[in-house]
C-alpha cells in the first residue's frame, strides 16, 4: 500500500552560530532553525503526509537547555496530524542524562516518538519504521546491522532510519558511524532515510540523505531541503525534493585583477533582488590589485554588504601593487617617496612585507581622505 | 615684503600721532633714548599686521594709553608688486581698512583682513622675524605671526617648496590612529584599541578553557550516568533480585535445620556427659565407703601390734639414761684435774716474764742517764766545729800574712863580739848575738853605752795592705775564740774534741736505750707493773705462793689425764647416743599408737556398726547400677542425633554460605541505593550544564575566541604598518628639513664667517642652532655666552630672511636693541653681516645705544609727528 512521508534530518537545533559578529545575526539564525521546523511541518501537512522521519541531530548538542528541547516539542506538539519520528545521531544521542532522557522524562507529546533503541515500530498500518538509533557520539560498528533481522509482519513496507557516513560514499559526515550501503538490501528495505551529511543527495533509488532543511554553513552541498517519499510496497519510492530554506548560504570565489572584477558578484546579489536580504555570502577573493582599486573594492565590498544579510569577505589572498600612477596619484612628493619605498618594501615575503603593503594601503587611504578634506 | 612707513596713535606712550616715515626697505635705523618707544612702535606694527581688529586679547589693552582711547595703527608696506595702506584701530570702534595705493582699491574689515593675510603670504603668513630685544635666540619664540611660530613658518616655506600640507594632515592622522593603538613605547594602549581587543581575547581564551572544562565535565557526567544507569538497571533487575532473596531465604533456612539437629545434638551429648558425672559419682561414693571400711581394719590391727611394741621400748630406754648420767659424772671429774694443772702452770710463766721485765727496765733506767750526762756535757760546749774550722783559717791566714810582712821586713841579724854580749837590747831585752830579726815595725836596738838604732820597715802599698789584713784576722780570731770561750786555738780544738766525745757517748746511750726499751722507759715501767699484778692474781688462783711460781713445773702425769678425758668425752658421747635413740623409738611408738586409735575412732562414728557399714554399701551398689542405666539411655539418644545433625565445618559452612547471600542482598540495597543518588546528583548537574548550554557555549566561545584572535592580529598587523607608515613620515620628514636646512646654513655661513671664522653652526630639528662648532670643539648653544647666543640668533634670522627673500617672500628682519651683549670688535663684525644682508631685504634695527650703532650705517630713520588729516580721523 502506498504510504507518504517526510524525511528530513539534522535540524542542529541551539546551534549558536557564534563566528557571526554580533549577537542580532547569530540570534537570527538560530531562531531561523525553529522555524524551518514549522515551515517543514507545513509543507508535510500540505502534501498529505502523516509523518515525518527525523534522521538524528535534531538538536545540535545533547547538553542544550531543557526549555529549549521544551520549545521544540511544543512545536511538534503543535502540529497534531503529524507523526514525528525522532533518531538520536552523533549530536544528540540517546544516553542517559542525554537530551533525549530530559526530554521522554519531561513527557512527550502523543505525536512525538522518540525512537531510542532498535526495535520496530509500526509508524502506519502496514508500514515498519526500523530506527537506529546512537547511544554515543562515536560508534565503531553499523547501528544498522540489526535491520538484517528485525521482525515484521509478513508483507509490511520496511523503512530503516538511520544517522551517519555510508561507507563508500566518501561523504564527509560529521558522524563517525559506518552505514553498510548494502543494508537496504540486506534488511529488506524499501527505503532507507539518512542523516548527517547536510546536503540533499541521493546514494541509491532507495537511499537518500535528505539533508538539513535549513542551511547552516557555506558548504555548497545542497543544503535547504527536505525529501517527499513516496513508498508503494516494493516499488522504488517516489522522491522529490522539497525546498525549505529561509536563508541562503552561497560561498564564492572570485579572483579580481581589478575592482571591476567584483561585477559578476555584484550582478549576481543585484538579481536576487529583494531575496538577498535572505543571502549569506561568503567571498574569497585573490588576485592583484592596484592600491587605487583596492580602495574601490573595499567602498564596493561596503555596499554590497548592505544588500545581504550577511557579508564575509576574505582578502587575505587579494595582494595590491602600487603603479606609478598610484604614487602619482599621491599629492606630495614625500608621499610618493614613502610610497615608492613602501612598495620597495613589500615586494618581498614574510611578515613585514606583508607589514609594508599594508602600510602602503594605509597609506594610499589616508592620502586620500587627507586630500578629500583639504578639498 | 617692506614696511615702508608706520603711524600710530594712541598706542602706549604715543597718545598723540606719531609716524615713523621714509624706510628704505634696505637696513633702517632707529635709535632713540630708552623709553623712546621703539618696542611700542615694533609691537603696533605687528598688531596691526597681525592681529584681529576686532580682538578682544588682553594683551591689547595694554597698548591702550592711560589718557584712554582706541589704538590706531597704520602700516604702509610692499608686497605682492603692488604698495599697501593697512590702517587698523582696536578696543573701541574696531576697524579696518587695506587701500591699493597705486589702484586705490580699498577692503574694509574682515575682507580687509583676508587680504592682508594673502599679502603677507597665505594662510600660515609670516612677515616678521622679530628679534626681542635683549633675549636670545628661542625656536619658538623669536617669531610671532599671528600666532604661527616660526617653525611652522618655515614648514609653510617648506610646503611652497616640498610637500605640503596634506603630508603634515596625514603624517597627524597616522600618529592619531597609532595613539589609539599604541603608547609611545609601542605597548598597546590602556583603553584602547588593541589593548581592549587582546583583553577581549585573553577573557575569551579565558571562557573558553573554563566552559571547555565545563563541557568535559558534563560529558563525564553523562557518560558516568550512563554507567549508573546501566549498573542499576543490572541489579534492580527484577529476576536478579528474586534470585537473589530466594538464594538469601534457602540458604538460611538450610543452615537453621542444620543448626536446630546440631542443637539438638549437643543437647544430648550435654545428658551423656551429666550422666556419665553421676555414674561416676556413684560409683566414687560405693569405692569410698569400701576403702574407709578397709582403713578402719587396718586401723584396729595396727593398735593391737604397737601397743605391744611400747612396753620393750619403755625398758630399753631406762637402761639407756641410766648409763648416760654415770658417764656424764666421770667426764666432769676428769676437767677438773685438768684445769687446775693449767692455772698453775700459767702461773708460773707470768713470774718468769715478769723477771725478764724488771732486767730490761734497769738497763733502761742506765742508758737513759747516760744520755742525760752527755747531753749536759754538749750543752755546755761552746765548740763550734764551723768556728773552729774558721779559726784555723783564719790563723792560717795570720801566718802567711806575718810570713808575707815578715819577709817584706828588714832582716836585723845580731852579730855580738864577747864584749857585747848583754848590751844589744830591743825593748829591755838583750839580743843574742847570731838572732836574726825582722821588724815589720819600728825596731829599736839599744846598745848600752853607744846609743839605738831603729830600724824602720819601708811601708809600701802591699806592706800595708798586709798589715791592715793582717790586724783584720787576728781581730776575727779573737772573736771566734772568744765566741767559744777559749783563748788559743789549741784550747779551741781541744774543746771541740770533748764535744765530739760527748756526742759519741750521747750516741751510745740512746742506742742501748732503744735497744732495751724500744717502746720507751715509762711505757716499759707500765708493762713491768702490770705483769707483776697479773702474776700475783695467777699465783693466788693456782694456790701457790708467789715464790713457789718461781719454781720449776712437774709435767709429769698431764698426758695421762688428758687420755683419760678423751676417754670419758667419748663414752659420754656414746651413751647420749643411745639414750636419744631409745628416746625416739619410744616417741614413734607412742604416735603410731595415738594416731591409729584416733582414726579408728573416727571411722568408727563415721560407719557405724559392721551391719550398719553393710547396709550402707548394698545401697551404693544400687545407685551405681541405676546411673549406668541412664548414662546408657544418654548414650543412645546421642548417637541417633549425631547420624543426622553436620559436623562443625559443614555448620559453618552453611552459615557462610546463608551470612554471604544475606549480605549480597544488604550490599545490592545500598548499591542500589547509593547509584540511586548518584544519578539523581548527576541528572541535577547535568540540568544545570543543559541550562547553561555548554556544548553550545564551547562553540559559540570557540567561535568568538577566533574572530577575536583574527582581529587581534589584524590590529597587529594595522599597528606595524602605522608604526611603518609613522617612521617613514619622519624620515620624509626628516630629509625635507634636511633639505631646508641646507639652504639656510648655506646663507648663514657668509654672516658667520664674517663675525665666527672658522666656525660652524647646527641646527635642530626645529631648526634653531644647537651647537657651535669651532675646530674640533662642539659647545651646546645653551653653554655659549649670552653675547654669542644672540649673536647667532640673529645671524640664523638673516639667513631665513636670506632664503626666503630668494624664494620671493621677502619679510622684514625687526631687531629690537640687539647686540645688547656684543665687545665692540664682535659688534663691528655683526654690522658687517647686517649690512650684507640688506642688500636682500629689509632690515630696520631699533636701538638705544647711538653711538654703538653709529657704525653700522644704513638709513637713519626718526619719529615725527603725525599730521595727516587721517590722524585726526
Amino acid at each position: 500500500m502506498a504510504f507518504s512521508f517526510f524525511h528530513t534530518a539534522d535540524w542542529q537545533i541551539g546551534k549558536r552560530f557564534g563566528s557571526f559578529p554580533g549577537q542580532d545575526t547569530a540570534a537570527v539564525l538560530r531562531d531561523t532553525r525553529f522555524r524551518a521546523v514549522g515551515r517543514l511541518a507545513e509543507m508535510a501537512i500540505a502534501r498529505g503526509c502523516s509523518a515525518v522521519l527525523v534522521a538524528g541531530d535534531i538538536f545540535d548538542a545533547e547538553t542544550v537547555p531543557e526549555a529549549l528541547a521544551g520549545q521544540l516539542m511544543a512545536q511538534l506538539r503543535a502540529y497534531s496530524p503529524l507523526s514525528w519520528h525522532l533518531l538520536p545521531g552523533n549530536h544528540d544521542p540517546a544516553r542517559a542524562g542525554g537530551v533525549w532522557a530530559a526530554v521522554t522524562a519531561a513527557g512527550l507529546p502523543a505525536n512525538v516518538h522518540v525512537h531510542v533503541e532498535p526495535r520496530p515500530f509500526e509508524i502506519a498500518p502496514g508500514v515498519v519504521l526500523l530506527p537506529a538509533p546512537l547511544v554515543a557520539k562515536r560508534v565503531s560498528t553499523d547501528p544498522t546491522a540489526w535491520m538484517d533481522q528485525a521482525p515484521s509482519p509478513p508483507g509490511a513496507v520496511r523503512i530503516g532510519l538511520a544517522h551517519g557516513s555510508v561507507q563508500g560514499f566518501g561523504s564527509a559526515g560529521e558522524a563517525s558511524v559506518p552505514i553498510d550501503p548494502a543494508r537496504v538490501k540486506t534488511a529488506g528495505l524499501a527505503y532507507l532515510a539518512l542523516g548527517d551529511w547536510h546536503g540533499t543527495m541521493r546514494i541509491s533509488d532507495r537511499v537518500w540523505y535528505s539533508g538539513t532543511p535549513e542551511p547552516d554553513s557555506f558548504r555548497d552541498n545542497d543544503p535547504g531541503n527536505a525529501l517527499l517519499v513516496r513508498v508503494d510496497g516494493s516499488a522504488v519510492p517516489q522522491v522529490e525534493r522539497v525546498p525549505t530554506a529561509f536563508f541562503t548560504w552561497l560561498r564564492r570565489v572570485q579572483r579580481l585583477d581589478a575592482a571591476d572584477g567584483l561585477a559578476p558578484i555584484e550582478a549576481e546579489v543585484a538579481a536576487l533582488g529583494i531575496a538577498a536580504r535572505r543571502c549569506l555570502m561568503a567571498l574569497e577573493l585573490s588576485g592583484v590589485v592596484t592600491l587605487a582599486e583596492f580602495s574601490q573594492i573595499e567602498a564596493r565590498l561596503g555596499e554590497l554588504a548592505l544588500d545581504l544579510f550577511h557579508l564575509t569577505s576574505d582578502t587575505a589572498a587579494l595582494d595590491t601593487v602600487a603603479t606609478t600612477s598610484d604614487l602619482e596619484s599621491l599629492s606630495a612628493p614625500a608621499l610618493e617617496e614613502i610610497a615608492t619605498r613602501l612598495k620597495a618594501m613589500g615586494e618581498g615575503s614574510g611578515g613585514d612585507a606583508v607589514v609594508a603593503r599594508r602600510a602602503l594601503r594605509r597609506l594610499f587611504a589616508l592620502a586620500r581622505q587627507a586630500e578629500a578634506m583639504q578639498s | 615684503m617692506k614696511i615702508n612707513a608706520i603711524r600710530l596713535k594712541e598706542v602706549g606712550r604715543f597718545s598723540a600721532p606719531v609716524a615713523l616715515e621714509g624706510l628704505s626697505g634696505g637696513l633702517d635705523v632707529l635709535a632713540g633714548p630708552n623709553e623712546f618707544g621703539k618696542s611700542t612702535i615694533v609691537r603696533a606694527l605687528r598688531m596691526a599686521l597681525l592681529e584681529q581688529h576686532r580682538s578682544k586679547h588682553r594683551k591689547l589693552e595694554a597698548f591702550r594709553p592711560y589718557a584712554g582711547g582706541a589704538p590706531l595703527i597704520e602700516v604702509d608696506f610692499e608686497a605682492g608688486g603692488s604698495r599697501w595702506r593697512i590702517r587698523k584701530q582696536f578696543l573701541s570702534s574696531p576697524s579696518a581698512e587695506l587701500r591699493d595705493l597705486q589702484s586705490g582699491s580699498v577692503a574694509r574689515g574682515p575682507d580687509a583682513e583676508a587680504r592682508l593675510a594673502e599679502l603677507l603670504g597665505g594662510p600660515e603668513h609670516f612677515a616678521l622675524l622679530y628679534a626681542e630685544q635683549g633675549l636670545p635666540f628661542a625656536p619658538s619664540n623669536p617669531l610671532e605671526t599671528g600666532g604661527a611660530t616660526l617653525l611652522s613658518a618655515i614648514e609653510s616655506e617648506i610646503e611652497n617648496v616640498a610637500d605640503g600640507s596634506v603630508t603634515r594632515a596625514l603624517t597627524e592622522r597616522v600618529r592619531d590612529e597609532l595613539a589609539r593603538l599604541l603608547t609611545a613605547h609601542s605597548t598597546p594602549r590602556p583603553a584602547g584599541v588593541y589593548k581592549e581587543a587582546l583583553e577581549k581575547r585573553d577573557a575569551l581564551v579565558g571562557e573558553l578553557e573554563v566552559a571547555r572544562q565545563r563541557l568535559v565535565v558534563a560529558q563525564e557526567r553523562l557518560d558516568a550516568l550512563e554507567q549508573v544507569r546501566g549498573e542499576l538497571a543490572t541489579l534492580s533487575g527484577s529476576d536478579v533480585a528474586q534470585a537473589r532473596e530466594r538464594l538469601a531465604k534457602e540458604t538460611l533456612e538450610a543452615f537453621n535445620g542444620a543448626r536446630a539437629a546440631h542443637d539438638r545434638l549437643r543437647t544430648a551429648l550435654e545428658a551423656v556427659a551429666t550422666h556419665e558425672k553421676s555414674h561416676a559419682a556413684q560409683q566414687a561414693l560405693l569405692a569410698g565407703l569400701q576403702t574407709r571400711i578397709k582403713e578402719l581394719e587396718a586401723c584396729e590391727r595396727a593398735v593391737s601390734e604397737v601397743g605391744d611394741a611400747i612396753g620393750e621400748a619403755e625398758a630399753v630406754a631406762t637402761v639407756s639414761a641410766e648409763r648416760l648420767a654415770a658417764c656424764r659424772e666421770a667426764r666432769d671429774s676428769l676437767r677438773r684435774d685438768v684445769a687446775a694443772r693449767e692455772a698453775s702452770h700459767k702461773a708460773r710463766e707470768a713470774a718468769e716474764r715478769l723477771r725478764h721485765l724488771a732486767e730490761r727496765l734497769q738497763s733502761a733506767r742506765a742508758a737513759h742517764a747516760a744520755c742525760v750526762a752527755a747531753q749536759a756535757v754538749i750543752d755546755e760546749n761552746r765548740a763550734d766545729p764551723a768556728a773552729v774550722e774558721m779559726a784555723e783559717r783564719t790563723a792560717a791566714s795570720i801566718e802567711r800574712l806575718e810570713a808575707r810582712l815578715s819577709t817584706a821586713a828588714p832582716r836585723v841579724s845580731i852579730a855580738l863580739l864577747a864584749s857585747g854580749i848583754g848590751k844589744v837590747t830591743s825593748g829591755g831585752q838583750p839580743l843574742a848575738d847570731g838572732a836574726t830579726l825582722n821588724p815589720t815595725q819600728p825596731l829599736t836596738i839599744d846598745i848600752e853605752g853607744i846609743g839605738s838604732i831603729t830600724v824602720a820597715p819601708g811601708h809600701s802599698q802591699d806592706v800595708a795592705r798586709d798589715e791592715a789584713a793582717l790586724a783584720d784576722e787576728r781581730r776575727k780570731l779573737a772573736r771566734l775564740l772568744g765566741d767559744m770561750g777559749v783563748a788559743s786555738l789549741d784550747e779551741a780544738r781541744s774543746l771541740l774534741a770533748t764535744r765530739h766525745d760527748a756526742e759519741r757517748a750521747l750516741q751510745a746511750a740512746r742506742a742501748e736505750l732503744r735497744a732495751v726499751a724500744p717502746e720507751g722507759v715509762d711505757r716499759l715501767e707500765r708493762t713491768h707493773d702490770d705483769w707483776a699484778a697479773e702474776a700475783s692474781r695467777l699465783a693466788e688462783k693456782a694456790g701457790v705462793g708467789a715464790d713457789l711460781a718461781h719454781e720449776p713445773f712437774d709435767e709429769s702425769g698431764a698426758e695421762e689425764l688428758t687420755h683419760a678425758l678423751d676417754a670419758a668425752e667419748d663414752r659420754l658421747a656414746a651413751a647420749e647416743k643411745a639414750e636419744k635413740q631409745a628416746s625416739s623409738a619410744l616417741s614413734v611408738l607412742r604416735e603410731r599408737l595415738a594416731g591409729a586409735s584416733d582414726r579408728a575412732a573416727k571411722l568408727t562414728e563415721a560407719l557405724g556398726a559392721s551391719a550398719a557399714r553393710e547396709i550402707a554399701r548394698n545401697e551404693y551398689v544400687a545407685a551405681v547400677g541405676a546411673a549406668q542405666t541412664a548414662l546408657n539411655a544418654a548414650v543412645r539418644e546421642a548417637t541417633a542425633w549425631r547420624e543426622k545433625a553436620p559436623d562443625e565445618a559443614r555448620l559453618a559452612e552453611l552459615q557462610r554460605a546463608a551470612h554471604a547471600a544475606a549480605a549480597a542482598c544488604e550490599e545490592a540495597n545500598r548499591r542500589i541505593a547509593k547509584l540511586r543518588e548518584d544519578a539523581a546528583g548527576l541528572e541535577s548537574a547535568l540540568g544545570v550544564d543543559r541550562a547553561d548550554d555548554v556544548a553550545a557555549r564551547v562553540c559559540e566561545l570557540s567561535d568568538r575566541h577566533v574572530a577575536a584572535d583574527a582581529r587581534c592580529r589584524d590590529l597587529a598587523e594595522e599597528a606595524a604598518a602605522l608604526q611603518l607608515l609613522a617612521r617613514e613620515l619622519e624620515s620624509a620628514a626628516r630629509r625635507t628639513r634636511d633639505r631646508f636646512t641646507r639652504p639656510v646654513l648655506a646663507r648663514l655661513d657668509p654672516y658667520l664667517q664674517r663675525v665666527l671664522p672658522e666656525a660652524r653652526v647646527m641646527l635642530g630639528e626645529d631648526l634653531a642652532p644647537q651647537t657651535l662648532q669651532r675646530g674640533t670643539a662642539s659647545e651646546d648653544l645653551v653653554r655659549l655666552s649670552d653675547g654669542t647666543q644672540e649673536q647667532l640668533g640673529l645671524l640664523v634670522r638673516l639667513a631665513f630672511a636670506r632664503l626666503l627673500a630668494e624664494a620671493g617672500t621677502p619679510a622684514p628682519v625687526i631687531l629690537d636693541d640687539p647686540l645688547v651683549y656684543a665687545s665692540d670688535e664682535r659688534i663691528g663684525r655683526v654690522f658687517d653681516a647686517l649690512r650684507a644682508a640688506a642688500q636682500h631685504h629689509q632690515i630696520l634695527v631699533l636701538t638705544c645705544r647711538e653711538r654703538a650703532f653709529a657704525d653700522l650705517g644704513g638709513k637713519r630713520v626718526t619719529l615725527s609727528a603725525w599730521e595727516d588729516a587721517r590722524a585726526a580721523a
